[in-house]
């Protein structure tokens, strides 16, 4: 051990940093802080998009003139019963032309919701990335199938077919508990934000 | 008689998922079933993860379980125990049988490796 001096000024042990210690060791307690970790940015990220997006009343005003057009749409396509000349179908070509024209604010709310996820993740992905840098996290029950190998391996200088690096894992926190942290804090949609309107305008074999 | 399908979002919704669930006698709302059916999966691939985690199972064929005993019980659960009877009105089977699946296989994946590691992690780096 060696004798160094600490921020108060005082002679301490000098503590080992991450990357001092062994690559080979596993420390398990590196996989937990990394799901932890994951949880604290699914959080953060979910908050941000409540904030700025699902929260104000421009979106809730957006929201509201988009679904009751879709069920005006809808309504109307069923009552149409593929009759392009009908009066039904002029309804559903308008109430589609309606969605169509809020494309753009659509684009802008998906753009936020977007900035606020790359906002929380990217950040604390590459602070993750960099402190756990060379480490093998954990060990796999199972070897990764060849397109996975650049991630499980990510940073790892000789890893076996079993190690685990620190991205991997990251990303696998991400895919899976995300989902269930934003129906559980349940500040998003539910049934998330509207496809474009765009695409559907032209699908519509009843116009 | 059985009684009849409640709506969410009215006074009983303080029931509980599931309370609403079981009390809607076959046609729950379909929100709630498909929450009620994610959450199965979640809680499935928990324990499974653990399990085989501990046992261990490992390779294909703890994925392949998984997969296997995840669709049982989720197909159990919404025949013999919410005893669906209309699965058009859902979506169909297919539908209801990839609810949820993908959170589930990906939470399965990291409980297991976090148990695995946990319990054999030391063991797996000494033979290398």
């Amino acid at each position: 051990s060696t004798l160094c001096r600490n921020r108060t000024g005082n002679l301490a042990q000098q503590q080992k940093k991450t990357w001092d210690l062994p690559l080979d060791s596993m420390n398990i307690t590196d996989a937990y802080a990394i799901v932890g970790i994951s949880i604290v940015a699914s959080v953060l990220s979910e908050v941000l998009q409540w904030v700025f997006v699902y929260r104000t009343s421009s979106y809730k005003q957006v929201r509201t003139y988009l679904d009751r057009n879709n069920k005006k749409k809808e309504k109307a396509i069923k009552k149409a019963q593929g009759n392009a000349a009908s009066k039904q179908a002029k309804k559903a070509s308008q109430a589609a032309s309606n969605l169509r024209s809020f494309e753009q604010t659509l684009a802008t709310i998906r753009m936020k919701t977007m900035v606020a996820t790359l906002v929380t993740l990217v950040p604390i992905w590459s602070a993750v990335s960099s402190q756990y840098f060379g480490r093998v996290v954990a060990q796999l029950p199972f070897t990764p199938i060849g397109m996975l190998h650049g991630l499980a391996y990510r940073s790892l200088s000789s890893p076996s077919p079993f190690d685990c690096s620190a991205t991997f894992l990251y990303v696998l926190c991400n895919a899976c508990l995300r989902s269930n942290i934003t129906k559980l804090l349940g500040l998003a949609p539910r049934e998330g934000l509207p496809n474009s309107f765009m695409m559907q305008g032209q699908d519509q074999k009843v116009f | 008689m059985p009684a009849p399908p409640k709506q969410s979002g009215d006074e009983n919704e303080k029931g509980g998922l599931w309370s609403r669930v079981l009390a809607s006698g076959g046609s729950p709302v379909k929100e709630d079933l498909q929450d009620a059916i994610h959450w199965t999966r979640q809680a499935v691939s928990l324990i499974v993860g653990i399990i085989f985690g501990i046992v261990p199972l490992r390779g294909a064929a703890g994925i392949l379980s998984f997969a296997s005993i995840n669709l049982i019980v989720t197909l159990s659960i919404y025949k013999n125990v919410l005893r669906i009877s209309d699965e058009e009105k859902y979506g169909g089977r297919w539908a209801l049988s990839k609810e949820g699946f993908m959170p589930s296989l990906f939470l399965f994946i990291l409980v297991w490796t976090l148990s695995f590691s946990s319990f054999h992690g030391e063991t797996v780096l000494g033979a290398q």
